[in-house]
């Protein structure tokens, strides 16, 4: 199937070029680094917002790791639920679902995901529908909680 | 010791070649690496048909570390999508996404992490291009995926180390 691809060095001059499906790929590879956003953990009472991270950026991104370093837990018996959401202070947990916030460590969407967390999220750009990641302490309260949230992401575009 | 010439990583404008030895680079010193991400469109078709051939474009095996599709058009109800490493163009695999649903309600994501199924393992080590296992493929399986859309997303590192 014919495809449209961009114009790189290695395909002549400038514009659009049609290519096939399997030699359009050869060219469409991107160098990316990744991008982490650090937020610091915030303490709190039960069911109070722990962290609240807004994409900064103009263009939509993949997280493809949350990490969470917990450095102070909270009460003990205390979790954490974390996933992307629509507005600041909204509960998620498609990242995090359920872990402990009660014992000092690192957590991470790979190993931590549980029930309803994933790996990786898709997020659209700042300002767009679901542009948040947030955390949220439940169970115990949390009132010396101190850490940082790593979010790693790439950029869509 | 053995030195090699390495890209020293600065700004464009500023890049040279350094020298660089196995005694301060090969022996476990890191040096900055970004990872790559091919870009493919899903291609529709009939049950068995593939939505996706991708050949390893580089000169250097790469390691394929996490697979993203972002289905925005699903396939007939209850297709699925085997994806993996590949000698051949058109040849099955399953060892990165193993039957994760083509019918969700879209967009949605799937990656070769959360759905590997039974027999994905989320790496996957790609040969050189050229080499035995080059390519990644993807098949439409269980039913049609007729009007299948969205894009794949291969991120891989280059492993020339």
């Amino acid at each position: 199937m014919p495809l449209q691809a961009f114009y790189t060095p290695e395909r002549g001059p400038s514009g659009y070029v049609d290519l096939t499906q399997s030699d359009a790929v050869a060219v469409i590879s991107t160098i990316k680094p990744f991008k982490v956003a650090r937020v610091a953990l915030v303490p709190g009472l039960a069911n109070s917002y722990n962290f609240n991270w807004q994409n900064p950026e103009s263009v939509a991104i993949m997280v493809l790791n949350l990490v969470v370093n917990i450095v102070v837990a909270s009460t003990a018996g205390g979790d954490i639920d974390a996933g992307t959401a629509a507005a600041t202070a909204t509960h998620s947990d498609n990242l995090l679902d359920g872990q402990d916030l009660g014992t000092t460590g690192w957590l991470n969407s790979y190993t931590h995901q549980a029930t309803n967390g994933r790996t990786s999220q898709p997020m659209d750009e700042n300002g767009g529908a679901t542009d948040w990641i947030c955390g949220q302490t439940l169970l115990q309260n949390a009132s010396n909680l101190s850490g940082y949230a790593y979010i790693f992401y790439m950029l869509m575009a | 010791m053995v030195s090699i010439n390495v890209w020293r990583q600065l700004p464009r404008e500023r890049r040279q070649l350094v020298p660089f030895t196995t005694s301060t680079g090969m022996a476990g010193q890191p040096w900055y690496k970004p990872f790559k991400v091919a870009t493919i469109p899903l291609i529709a078709g009939a049950q068995n048909a593939f939505c996706l051939n991708w050949q390893n474009p580089e000169s250097v095996p790469i390691m394929v570390f996490h697979v993203i599709i972002n289905v925005t058009v699903a396939g007939v109800a209850t297709s699925v999508i085997d994806l993996g490493p590949a000698i051949a163009v058109d040849t099955h695999s399953d060892t990165l996404i193993d039957g994760a649903a083509l019918d969700g309600a879209p967009p949605y994501y799937l990656n070769s992490f959360d759905d590997a199924g039974g027999n994905g393992v989320a790496f996957a080590l790609l040969n050189e291009n050229g080499g035995t296992t080059d390519w990644i493929t993807g098949q439409i399986l269980t039913a049609a995926g007729t009007n299948l859309a969205g894009t794949v997303y291969i991120l891989y590192t280059t492993m020339d180390y």
